[in-house]
């Protein structure tokens, strides 16, 4: 019985030039659908205004007198950190506001959360503050303006 | 004909990932806040995007604007937009005061579908 050569050589050599474009091909496919930025998510908010005789139109001009008919949350730069009010009342930090408008809305009213920075406050303590509120579980939370 | 094909097939890769990189140029790089409930785009609204640099700077459509330009701007797109919604790019660092001015424009005009650019942040 005859045997069958082993063909030595060329056959078994493994082909190393479409190696090497598949694998540039593949790699200029990865580099090109991965990102180097991070991807960009939008907080949806809204603007309040305060009460004013010129202001724009008359769905966002808030009322702020009742209370629980919205939530006024004002920031407040303080040293190196931030000052938080609740309705006019002083609240410690982020995790005692988160309580506070949680146990609000756990009365099932879903009042809007009006944020109220100072001027200085930087806008990432801003959006902190507004973030807090969204994840208790607010759904309207507005930015507050001075309309003069 | 393999060759030939390689190479225009590598062409046409070529184009598109050169075309793909020029479209990531065009957006401001202003570092934004962080927030663990943020939203993906909403691709049915086209926002007016105003972007605000660490110094405070509005741009809008890659240029610098004052606050007279802008008012012009937010009423040829009010009035031009079907859902008018207006996205903010704020570096993490600018005062609510230089960010007030903007929403108070937006509100004068009509304009109360507010958006503000966040990285997302898997924990609070």
């Amino acid at each position: 019985m005859k045997r069958p050569t082993v063909v030595r050589g060329s056959s078994l050599e493994v082909a190393m030039t479409p190696m090497i474009d598949v694998v540039f091909l593949l790699l200029i496919f990865f580099v090109w659908t991965s990102s180097f930025e991070l991807p960009e998510m939008d907080l949806p908010s809204s603007i309040a205004a305060a009460k004013s005789p010129s202001g724009g139109s008359g769905a966002t001009a808030k009322s702020t007198t009742e209370t629980f008919d919205e939530i006024v949350i004002t920031i407040a730069q303080a040293g190196g950190g931030i000052e938080l009010q609740f309705n006019q009342q002083p609240v410690a930090d982020l995790s005692s506001l988160r309580t506070l408008v949680s146990e609000v809305l756990r009365l099932g009213v879903q009042p809007p959360v009006v944020i109220d920075p100072e001027p200085q406050v930087s806008m990432e303590d801003a959006i902190k503050v507004f973030d807090t509120a969204r994840s208790a579980g607010a759904d309207r939370v507005l930015f507050a303006i001075d309309p003069s | 004909m393999t060759p030939m094909i390689d190479v225009v097939f590598l062409l046409i890769i070529f184009f598109l990932v050169s075309s793909h990189l020029a479209k990531q140029e065009t957006r401001l790089p202003v570092e934004l806040p962080h927030a663990s409930t943020a939203l993906d785009d909403d691709l049915d609204v086209a926002p007016l995007t105003v972007n605000v640099d660490a110094q405070s700077r509005w741009h809008l459509a890659a240029r610098p604007i004052e606050i007279e330009s802008l008012r012009e701007a937010f009423k040829d797109y009010h009035t031009n937009s079907s859902r008018p919604a207006f996205r903010i790019r704020t570096d993490r660092g600018v005062p609510y005061q230089a960010i007030e001015p903007l929403l108070r424009e937006a509100a004068r005009v009509g304009i109360t579908d507010v958006r503000v650019a966040v990285y997302a942040e898997s924990s609070p």
